[in-house]
């Protein structure tokens, strides 16, 4: 990963210093010199249910559409469309029926590229609800 | 400006000059290419998007609808930038989503462009 996709406040997996690697770290200024030195020690926490809970998304059935399993998660206005095979792509409400549909074909995989498009797109940071 | 907005590769003016954002410190200073100094957050200021930096980034005039005279639209990878001559005000949609949030920075839009595609938007050498 390069040092480039991240930002302040990223959640990422590193595996270098005291870092648990299985601990989701949180980015903190002087993650960043260290991260352009270890890039290929430092990877992406999948984006997963879990993840869009704790950051607050709601969980929504994706209405005009007749596959009645095809959901889609909101938050604030700013949505993500869920696929047939699970990918998530950021979501555009619209339509006749309102329904979520993909906005382009880029994939979100990971927290910290949802974290960079939510802050992008409202400039709000994601926050995780109720963090110890 | 505050470190969390920003990301190696963007541009910013550090006492007028053009600097590239090549590693963030602490929250208070960053480091910049080819310079070895230690940069103070406030000391730092955004660029303003401006046409010659859309076109710096390799987007195009499109035309507009409905012209006014000086009114201006750009596109790269299905992101559109109308710029208005009255105001600061810059509309910006991506395929058929408007977005709202005020962008008036080219660091902005950098990282506004990478989130949505993936890829960098950087100076056309």
């Amino acid at each position: 990963m390069k040092a480039s996709e991240l930002r302040i406040g990223n959640y990422i997996l590193m595996d270098f210093f005291s870092a648990n690697p299985d601990e989701p770290h949180r980015v903190i200024a002087k993650d960043i010199a260290n991260i352009v030195r270890y890039k290929n020690k430092i990877e992406g926490v999948p984006l997963t249910e879990d993840w869009l809970v704790k950051f607050g998304f709601k969980k929504l059935k994706n209405s005009g559409y007749h596959d009645s399993e095809l959901i889609y998660w909101s938050l604030n206005d700013f949505s993500l469309y869920v696929g047939y095979n699970g990918s998530i792509n950021l979501g555009y409400e619209g339509g006749e029926y309102h329904e979520c549909e993909p906005v382009n074909d880029y994939e979100i995989k990971y927290v910290h590229q949802l974290q960079n498009l939510y802050f992008a797109l409202t400039g709000e940071e994601l926050e995780v609800r109720n963090e110890k | 400006m505050k470190s969390n907005e920003l990301m190696v590769g963007n541009y910013v003016h550090v006492n007028g000059g053009l600097i590239t954002v090549d590693d963030i410190i602490s929250d208070y200073g960053i480091n910049m290419h080819h310079d070895c100094w230690l940069h103070d957050l406030k000391d730092i200021t955004p660029i303003p998007i401006t046409e010659e930096w859309l076109q710096k980034f390799g987007f195009l005039e499109v035309p507009i609808d409905h012209p006014i005279p000086n009114n201006k639209s750009f596109e790269k990878n299905a992101l559109h930038i109308k710029i208005y001559s009255s105001s600061d005000i810059k509309k910006i949609w991506y395929n058929e989503m408007v977005i709202d949030n005020n962008y008036y920075y080219v660091h902005q839009l950098q990282n506004l462009y990478f989130a949505l595609t993936g890829q960098e938007l950087t100076i056309k050498q």
